[in-house]
């Protein structure tokens, strides 16, 4: 072809999503190309925004803990555990000993449970399938035990204001620890797939590179801060029972999406390290205390949860419904980094770099 | 990798044939709600502080109904009921296989006491 018969080519835009067989959840991306590589990425989200934190304005202030839960099905028991921490803020009540401590037992089986969830789903999404299927059983193993201590499998339900509802004894819990034991195997044997395996290498290292300044400039919270060498953690603050326990945070220089692969496969061990300690460390005592308050003033509460930092809000008037609710997302905060991390990327990596920053589309929206 | 192929190809599989081979609940599962309708008051405590809206209580018609679709198994009705008269079991409901979603509502009806009688009128004296 000569030159003159060539055509032109200018930037393209294409839709991407909100349906995309990679994304679980609606996200639309209008992604500008210049032939194969991105250029700009605008995201788009609202298709499934569902008023939950409206809903605190109709609830009774201590029944709402449950429908907080549901703002995630994955950290479900977070976001129970967030709200509930914001209004014992606003009370000025000191939750039990060992309420702390299940409290933490429960976080870290959840941010085991959730990293291995997207294990799994990074590896569907790079069309790996058996790999996929590896890591979901194991997670299945993380399951059951919630589902022996606290009741239910992902919705833990489990959390009050004012401390937990369920009380499984020192037993169970070193049972469940045991348990645990073999998903450390599994996971360990995993990891070797995920970090040696050539075609996994491939397809996340190197990709969507996201500069230490950058990451920490456009406020990214959670493994993808971490990922990309930023030592920043919410668990240190020292809420629940994480003051008493010692824990390392896990971070990597790299910032691309193999980085944030091995941040999540090390917070795994970390986190059932931790589930093990809390099990044989556990402190005897009550595990709630009667709420009887009438709401009234301020509270806030930030938690590390399993995609980074997350920010409570509530506010009361006097009255048994709240007036406000607010909760600020790990996926929110992490969406610009997300973009950035897109620049210069080429089309066919872009699932994987949106699956890297683990979104949650329902808690963003909520 | 090869390794983990291999162990795979030999090892059972990790699914249940659901609904033939069901999983033994633990203790302390969240099943679904029962109801020992004999010592309820029909307060409608459940009603007001269920989130999914699954109750409907009737103190007049005497009426206690659930919607177990509706169910989102939180136990906030347990914990409000005054008398304990609700329950957590730990088994699921069976899945509902029919068109007709047979056990998808149950329904509890008190026909309602006959009024007292009023007091008889003091003899005049």
């Amino acid at each position: 072809m000569s030159e003159a018969t060539r055509p032109v080519r200018g930037p393209t835009t294409i839709p991407f999503g909100p349906q995309h067989p990679v994304l679980p959840e609606p996200l639309h991306f209008d992604l500008t190309l210049e032939d194969e590589r991105i250029v700009d990425a605008v995201p788009q989200i609202g298709y499934i925004h569902r008023g939950l934190e409206m809903l605190v304005e109709k609830r009774d202030y201590l029944d709402y803990t449950r429908v907080a839960e549901r703002v995630c099905g994955i950290c479900s028991f977070m976001h129970g555990m967030g709200y509930s921490m914001a209004v014992e803020d606003m009370l000025g009540i000191e939750v039990p000993d060992r309420a702390r401590w299940l409290r933490t037992f429960w976080c870290e089986l959840e941010r085991a449970h959730s990293h291995l969830m997207w294990l799994g789903l990074a590896a569907d999404a790079f069309g790996f399938e058996n790999l996929f299927m590896a890591t979901w059983r194991a997670r299945e193993i993380i399951l059951d035990v919630a589902e022996e201590t606290a009741g239910g499998r992902v919705i833990y339900g489990s959390c009050n204001v004012g401390g937990v509802n369920r009380d499984p004894d020192d037993e169970t819990l070193k049972r469940c620890a045991k348990e645990l034991e073999k998903v450390r195997a599994e996971v360990a044997r995993l990891a070797e797939v995920f970090v040696g395996e050539p075609t996994v290498r491939h397809r996340l290292e190197g990709v969507g590179i996201l500069g230490k300044d950058k990451a920490y400039a456009l406020g990214a919270v959670g493994p993808m801060l971490r990922a990309s060498g930023v030592d920043y953690d919410m668990r240190r603050t020292g809420y629940a029972a994480y003051s008493e326990l010692s824990f390392s945070t896990v971070v990597e220089t790299a910032g691309d999406c193999m980085a944030r692969a091995k941040v999540r496969i090390r917070e795994i061990e970390e986190s059932l390290r931790l589930v093990a300690e809390v099990a044989t460390r556990i402190p005897g005592g009550p595990v709630a205390i009667p709420v009887k308050a009438v709401p009234n003033g301020e509270g806030w509460a930030r938690v590390e949860q399993p995609r980074g930092e997350a920010l409570y809000f509530v506010r009361a008037a006097g009255k048994r419904n709240l007036e406000r609710f607010r909760v600020r997302t790990p996926t929110f905060a992490n969406i610009p980094a997300m973009v950035e991390a897109m620049h210069g990327a080429e089309l066919a990596d872009v699932p994987t770099i949106i699956l890297t920053i683990d979104p949650c589309i329902s808690c963003t929206e909520r | 990798m090869a390794r983990i192929a291999f162990r795979n190809l030999c090892t059972r599989p990790a699914t249940r044939r659901y609904p033939y081979v069901v999983r033994p609940s633990f203790e302390k599962s969240r099943g679904r709600i029962v109801i020992d309708f004999d010592a309820c008051i029909l307060c409608g405590s459940c009603q007001r502080h269920c989130p999914a809206n699954a109750f409907e209580v009737d103190r007049n018609a005497g009426r206690w109904w659930i919607d177990r679709f509706r169910c989102v198994n939180c136990g906030i009705c347990v914990e409000a009921c005054p008398k304990k008269c609700l329950m957590m079991e730990n088994e699921r409901s069976k899945s509902v296989v029919s068109g007709d979603q047979a056990g998808r509502e149950e329904e509890h009806i008190r026909p309602p006491a006959p009024k007292p009688q009023a007091p008889a009128a003091p003899a005049q004296l």
